[in-house]
């Protein structure tokens, strides 16, 4: 049970958990009907790595669309990760992509990154 | 002595027969005996089949009494938040040459067009609140009531100050600021407040730009600030909203927005229909009035959707001046 996959729905984005290279991916659209429900597994998997004693954590995200619920949960997310390198001194890096057509996408990293004190990365990308 | 001798083989050729045919008999009972049981078998899979068939369909009635029971509230519902939104015939009281567009993804929405006159001012905003449905909805009416409250009970304030009082107000009655409440939930707001007597537009926005057209500058985008009404997760960085202030002319128009028009997906490549394309179509299209303006960009979203789903709720407040 190294690596956790859910696949992509229409609502929903491909997400990927991999506890073995601590590496969190999350690729595509986001807009469920119940947000919290859906990203429930990986705030689970976020505090579970503190009992893996994983040193080292990469999150991935290449989003294409996301609505405003969406949007504050993986705020949740980023503020959760921020915790684990605070409180337990994980190594925790940021890596947010945007396509060239999603210029809102690279500004709400740029928010993310002013608001979250990790190692922020933001980068153009096609997908 | 060959009669004999053939009459033994006759016998011995009669018992083989005799023999073949109890053979036969028995092969006969033995397929009759399975073709009885199959009968049997055939049988009560008719009734097992019988039985599943009654559940389904007692499964579905139950599920369309309840669809049936959640829609007629859902709709009678949907009666009381088109009492509490403006009419649009009072904003076309104040402005001849405006519009409101409304599209719930659903049948009750979480986005909600706000109008408020005070004196000769006149106060606008598009609401977009998180969710949209039933959640949506019930975000919508504390927005509505919150900003009447806020606008009727207290002296001429800006825009920036009422989004400021809206933001705290909100994180208040959410509970936001405990920390065994676990809500994010809040609203994007582009909010106007136009003086009619000296003709100047002030505007403050949370998340929510204002889109203003004028006649020497073309189009401008304010942006207004980075951060939602209600929700804790920006409080680090989280200052005061700002006023932007525009002297109007005669003939400049504006529109103020849910994110539901440009994140709308669509085209051939199923993407976000985004702020560039709605400018280059508003632009094509700024001879018409807002009433025209508002029928054809249905028309245009209905397009740029085709076989696309709606994502979000959509509302556009258009106003010429």
């Amino acid at each position: 049970m190294d690596i956790v996959e859910i696949m992509a729905k229409e609502d929903t984005p491909y997400v990927s958990l991999d506890s073995h290279n601590g590496m969190l991916k999350i690729r595509g659209r986001s807009y469920p009907e119940n947000p919290q429900a859906f990203y429930a597994p990986i705030f689970q998997w976020i505090k579970q790595s503190v009992n893996n004693g994983s040193t080292k954590l990469g999150a991935y995200f290449f989003l294409e669309y996301f609505n405003t619920t969406s949007f504050k949960i993986i705020f949740d997310i980023l503020f959760e990760l921020e915790s684990l390198e605070t409180t337990y001194g994980i190594d925790v890096q940021i890596f947010w992509y945007y396509d060239a057509f999603s210029l809102d996408v690279k500004e709400a990293g740029s928010d993310l990154s002013e608001l979250i004190n990790l190692p922020f990365d933001i980068s153009e990308s096609s997908f | 002595m060959d009669k004999i001798k053939e009459s033994g083989t006759e016998n011995a050729q009669y018992s083989k027969e005799i023999e073949h045919l109890k053979q036969m008999l028995n092969e006969l009972e033995e397929t009759n005996k399975h073709l009885i049981a199959a009968t049997f078998r055939e049988r009560e899979m008719r009734k097992q089949l019988n039985d599943a068939i009654e559940e389904l369909e007692c499964s579905q009635k139950i599920i369309e009494d309840q669809n049936k029971r959640i829609s007629e509230s859902i709709n009678y519902s949907r009666n009381i938040q088109e009492a509490i939104n403006p009419d649009e015939q009072v904003l076309l009281s104040y402005f001849p040459d405006s519009c409101i567009m409304y599209i719930p993804k659903d049948v009750i929405s979480g986005d909600f067009p706000w109008l408020y006159k005070k004196d000769h001012y006149i106060y606008v905003a598009a609401v977009d609140c998180t969710g949209h449905g039933v959640p949506g909805a019930m975000m919508s009416i504390i927005g509505t009531l919150l900003l009447n409250s806020i606008v009727g009970d207290n002296a001429l304030l800006s825009p920036s100050e009422i989004l400021d009082i809206l933001h705290t107000r909100v994180v208040k009655t959410l509970k936001q600021d405990s920390s065994v409440v676990n809500s994010s939930d809040g609203m994007d707001v582009a909010l106007v407040r136009i003086d009619t007597k000296n003709k100047e537009i002030e505007y403050a926005g949370a998340h929510r730009p204002l889109l203003y057209f004028s006649k020497e500058q073309g189009v401008v985008e304010i942006k207004g600030d980075r951060f939602p009404i209600g929700g804790m997760h920006y409080e680090r960085k989280r200052v005061a909203f700002k006023n932007t202030t525009i002297k109007y002319e005669s003939g400049d128009f504006m529109f103020m927005f849910s994110d539901g028009l440009c994140d709308q997906v669509g085209g051939a490549e199923m993407k976000k229909l985004s702020m560039a394309r709605f400018i280059e179509f508003a632009t094509s299209k700024k001879h018409l009035r807002m009433q025209k303006f508002e029928s054809e960009c249905i028309e245009y979203l209905d397009e740029w959707m085709a076989n696309a789903r709606q994502v979000d709720d959509i509302l556009l407040l258009g106003i010429r001046f």
